[in-house]
């Protein structure tokens, strides 16, 4: 498969008339105007210990490790847990926690065909899996990521570029430290943290100054520095340095 | 001429019926364009991933459950296409010891981009 996107490759029979496929697929009425790239994106590694877990179909079932925890075991008749035909046999199995987030040449590459990367408890914008995030123009909306890149290995700098509908009217941060200090962020401009970590994560919004929920007014209200701005991004990429 | 959506997305599946397995290792070393395969791979994690697509993506989960490697600290990972003959990449991260109730989870995702 490799083969057939070499575009300079050039083949030729010893015999007959030269070959002509090249041209034919890939070459039409003058140079090559575009390249096919397969790009390699982020690589999560996610991990749990499955010792007191015993659903049925688990690889440890029947090693004598239940639950001894009674708010996650089997009741028979209980409306809660162990319904049939609904509820796994067996205990709730633990949640899979993210231990390493890698990126090839330290840039993740975000285009929303997945939602691996959402922070499903912070993010208001419509983040969905359909190859874009979608700022709607009514209420002020977010999107928060979770770990994009995470190896035990300090961020000191990162770039922020986007591609998509109204990008600039985006409020863009950054945070190295997982989430505790989001620092406002330049797009195409790379951005030197003042709190470094080892948990790089973006947010973005369409109005709300994040870094300051709300402010007092002139009026002596509570309110929002811009009205919210519809925006629909299709590309993200951050490149960082460790 | 321009490549169309579902021209590109037909090269995806091309792609994801060429996965063959994952599989993880030991070796440290920083991956390069050159690398045919693992540097220290575990045959026990040789395994048949799932993959998912989206428009223009495909994202490969490669399961360890709590029944294999425990003791072993990995730090890398491929996957591999054409069955088994071609890595199609090497990642590699901090090394993490796999005791033997942890399951690890790898997800990675490719993309394909006309430009």
């Amino acid at each position: 498969m490799v083969d057939a996107f070499q575009l300079n490759q050039e083949t030729k029979d010893n015999l007959g008339k030269p070959d002509e496929t090249k041209r034919q697929v890939f070459v039409f009425g003058g140079p090559i105007q575009e390249v096919l790239n397969i790009e390699e994106g982020p690589s999560i590694l996610k991990t749990r210990n499955v010792s007191n877990d015993s659903i049925w179909g688990a690889f440890n079932w029947g090693e004598s490790n239940w639950d001894s925890s009674y708010s996650s075991g089997f009741f028979l008749g209980n409306s809660i847990f162990g319904v049939l035909g609904t509820s796994e046999l067996g205990s709730t199995p633990k949640t899979f926690s993210v231990v390493r987030v890698v990126n090839p040449f330290n840039r993740f590459i975000e285009r929303f065909g997945y939602t691996t990367f959402k922070d499903t408890s912070g993010t208001t914008a419509t983040w969905s899996g359909d190859e874009e995030l979608v700022f709607a123009t009514s209420t002020n909306q977010v999107a928060i990521s979770n770990s994009i890149f995470l190896n035990e290995e300090t961020i000191f700098k990162a770039t922020f570029t986007v591609e998509g509908t109204n990008t600039s009217d985006g409020d863009y941060y950054l945070s190295a430290d997982g989430g505790v200090n989001w620092e406002v962020v330049t797009l195409n401009t790379q951005h030197t943290f003042t709190n470094t970590g080892q948990d790089l994560r973006f947010k973005i919004g369409n109005g709300e100054d994040l870094s300051v929920a709300s402010f007092p007014t002139e009026f002596g209200t509570w309110g929002f520095i811009e009205s919210p701005k519809y925006i629909v991004l299709t590309d993200i990429k951050i490149t960082y340095e460790v | 001429m321009v490549f169309l959506n579902e021209g590109v997305n037909r090269v995806r599946d091309l792609f994801e019926e060429d996965v063959f397995k994952c599989q993880a290792g030991e070796g440290q070393t920083a991956p390069s364009a050159s690398d045919t395969g693992l540097e220290t791979p575990d045959s026990t994690t040789l395994l048949t991933p799932d993959t998912v697509v989206a428009d223009k993506a495909i994202q490969v989960t490669h399961t360890i459950n709590s029944a294999i490697g425990g003791g072993t600290t990995y730090a890398e990972q491929e996957t591999q296409l054409d069955s088994g003959d071609t890595s199609a990449n090497r990642i590699v991260h901090t090394p993490l010891a796999k005791g033997a109730s942890d399951e690890f989870i790898y997800i990675t995702t490719f993309f394909l981009r006309s430009i």
